[in-house]
């Protein structure tokens, strides 16, 4: 909540983890998280569509941080050729796991959408 | 000492030595066993300075020894009381097994004679010690024997001794070996030849190791196998093998390389680097395999046979290949040998955990090749452009998916053989088996991208290129003057020409380009970088 655009969205969402940690992220970079996305979909009536916030009651801020890493990482590379890797200490691997799972986090880039 | 302390059975112990020597003849009647030692036992080393005390201190010898040795006298069948009165018999049986058990020990200097021993026998034989020693030494003789019997400690010692003996032929074949690790090979990178004790004579010390696995159970191979750069021939003829790790492109001194009666349905992209300029490779074989094998869409011309002969050689266009390839593993091949992209499949897309979205199901673990795909798997038309499946948006990026991240990440952790098991309790199904391929994967090497060359833990796209390798006579003239039919090639010369080479992409942009696309072009070049993606 950042700014508003022009069509009433935020450019920004918070993520919020589950100890109280809030990342602002730009919102197109969020949404590559397929979760995110249904999460923040207009069309939707989740709540957090309409405050721009999401919650994670599952993962936890060491872990959200590094989420959020991932997403401005992939939103960065999205049309790189060489692709730089991403560093995860490895204490963080299952958990990180995870929440990749939850959040069905993918490389390619919903650009249809609302993002 | 307090017996009741001990978690020992209650012992028969006859004290007389009469009642169990049964009125035999002895010839020392009156070497009875001298009183036991007056001085309390302090430490274990006490109690033994010599045999009189041996066998004096056999009454504190039932709590001698650590716990967990007087743990299985409870299992001894021979203790109990009732067997006193035919133990003799039994005792005069064992006696031959016990002696050589080694526990009573006649070094020199003892005064030992068969009265000693009988006597020995008749008392102690039911004593749970003297049971449970034997029967100790019994099951450390079948540990020690289980230990030779693992084939892959067998292979362990071996390699051990060729290494300190400098034997360059490691022979492990016909050794039911099933696993193979890397902990195993590992110690052959460091081989060194032994120099030549003759003086004035200078020998090359660079090793030429030989490795036979030939009919072993191996299923698949560790890394370090490719790491050894002194590997000159390798057998893995007659073993399960189902895939070759890509590594084996490594191995560049390789002149030896046998591959048949394997479970193969392919080979890795890799393995082109062997034929290049710079490696030594000289004979290759492959066959007999399950190889897949291209199956052309009926009525073209563009069946197998159609290359039969000469006219491989004469149709315009066809040259070597040798002249390009920015690619790592395909670089100038080596004049010895040609190899030509004739077809490939088309691309098989792969999810972010590796399940299939569309395309052929080039699985690896099929068995039975012709039951699941009769005549082969169908080539892509030659404008074949990989399209990838629809749903999971437009674009296409290379960048990497969280899941591959925290999988790369998952691969470095030192705990990643128990990781399964600290899975937090509600995960994905496929977790777990995610796990599993992601150990085995570290184990067998890393895999990398054949386009973009980046390492990936699953792949997102694969296919299948058919190769035809082939050897390039060095005196053509010399073979068509001794057999002029020596050119004509038969059907299955052909056939086996085409090696299937699977191609593997990190990411759904990593697939092969437009030109590539042209399976029938000849002189093909080789894959170019991944600019020539769009």
């Amino acid at each position: 909540m950042v700014s508003n655009s022009n069509n009433g969205m935020s450019k920004y969402v918070t993520l919020r983890s589950s100890d109280g940690f809030e990342f602002v992220v730009l919102r197109e970079a969020a949404c590559r998280s397929g979760a995110i996305r249904r999460m923040l979909d207009p069309k939707s009536a989740f709540r957090e569509a309409a405050a721009s916030v999401c919650t994670f009651e599952e993962i936890n801020g060491i872990i959200l941080d590094k989420v959020a890493e991932y997403f401005y990482y992939n939103h960065k590379n999205r049309n790189q050729e060489d692709v730089p890797d991403m560093d995860i200490p490895p204490e963080l691997c299952l958990e990180l796991l995870m929440a990749a799972d939850f959040l069905d986090s993918l490389f390619t880039v919903c650009s249809s959408l609302h993002c | 000492m307090d017996e009741d302390s001990l978690p020992l059975p209650k012992l028969a112990w006859d004290a007389s030595p009469d009642s169990s020597s049964h009125g035999r003849s002895r010839k020392r009647a009156k070497l009875t066993p001298p009183l036991p030692s007056s001085d309390l036992p302090l430490f274990s080393s006490d109690d033994d300075p010599n045999l009189e005390n041996y066998i004096g201190g056999r009454r504190k010898k039932q709590s001698r020894g650590t716990w967990y040795d007087h743990q299985p006298a409870a299992e001894s069948p021979l203790r109990s009381s009732d067997k006193i009165g035919n133990h003799v018999s039994d005792a005069k049986r064992a006696f031959k097994r016990q002696y050589d058990s080694g526990v009573f020990l006649g070094s020199d200097g003892t005064e030992v004679d068969e009265g000693l021993e009988e006597f020995q026998q008749s008392v102690y034989a039911n004593l749970p010690l003297r049971q449970w020693n034997s029967s100790q030494n019994s099951s450390q003789n079948s540990i020690i024997v289980k230990r030779q019997d693992t084939p892959e400690a067998w292979a362990k010692r071996e390699i051990e001794r060729c290494l300190e003996e400098g034997i360059e032929v490691i022979d492990l074949s016909l050794r039911k070996l099933t696993v193979l690790s890397n902990d195993t090979i590992r110690p052959l990178s460091a081989f060194t030849r032994l120099p030549p004790v003759v003086e004035g004579v200078f020998e090359r010390l660079e090793p030429q190791l030989k490795i036979f696995l030939a009919a072993n159970s191996l299923t698949a191979l560790p890394e370090e196998l490719f790491n050894i750069e002194s590997l000159t021939v390798l057998s893995l003829r007659g073993c399960h093998i189902y895939e070759i790790p890509p590594a084996i492109g490594k191995v560049r001194n390789l002149r030896e390389l046998n591959l048949s009666q394997n479970r193969l349905h392919y080979l890795p992209y890799e393995i082109l680097a062997l034929f290049s300029i710079d490696s030594h490779l000289e004979s290759f074989q492959i066959h007999p395999n399950y190889f897949y094998r291209p199956k052309y869409p009926p009525g073209e011309l563009k069946e197998p046979q159609y290359n039969i002969g000469l006219g491989r050689m004469t149709r315009p266009g066809r040259g070597a290949i040798g002249a390009l390839a920015s690619d790592e593993s395909a670089r100038r091949l080596h004049p010895q040998w040609k190899a030509l992209n004739k077809a490939r499949t088309e691309v098989r897309y792969m999810d972010i955990d590796g399940s299939n979205l569309k395309g052929p199901n080039i699985s690896t673990h099929m068995y039975r090749l012709d039951e699941l795909c009769p005549g082969g798997i169908p080539v892509a038309d030659a404008d074949d452009v990989p399209t990838p499946p629809k749903g999971r948006g437009q674009a296409i990026s290379r960048v990497p998916s969280l899941l591959e991240v925290a999988l790369k990440a998952c691969s470095k952790s030192p705990d990643l053989p128990r990781l399964h098991t600290m899975l937090p309790q509600p995960h994905a199904p496929s977790f777990p088996g995610l796990l599993e391929t992601l150990v085995s994967k570290t184990e067998s090497g890393a895999t990398k991208c054949t386009i973009c060359t980046r390492n990936f833990m699953i792949a997102r796209t694969e296919w299948i290129e058919w190769w035809e390798i082939s050897k390039v006579e060095v005196n053509p003239s010399l073979v068509s003057a001794a057999s002029p039919l020596r050119q004509m090639e038969n059907e299955r010369d052909v056939v086996e020409k085409m090696v299937p080479l699977i191609r593997r992409g990190c990411s759904w942009a990593c697939v092969p380009s437009k030109s590539e696309a042209l399976p029938e072009e000849d002189a093909m070049e080789m894959r170019r970088g991944c600019d020539d993606v769009d």
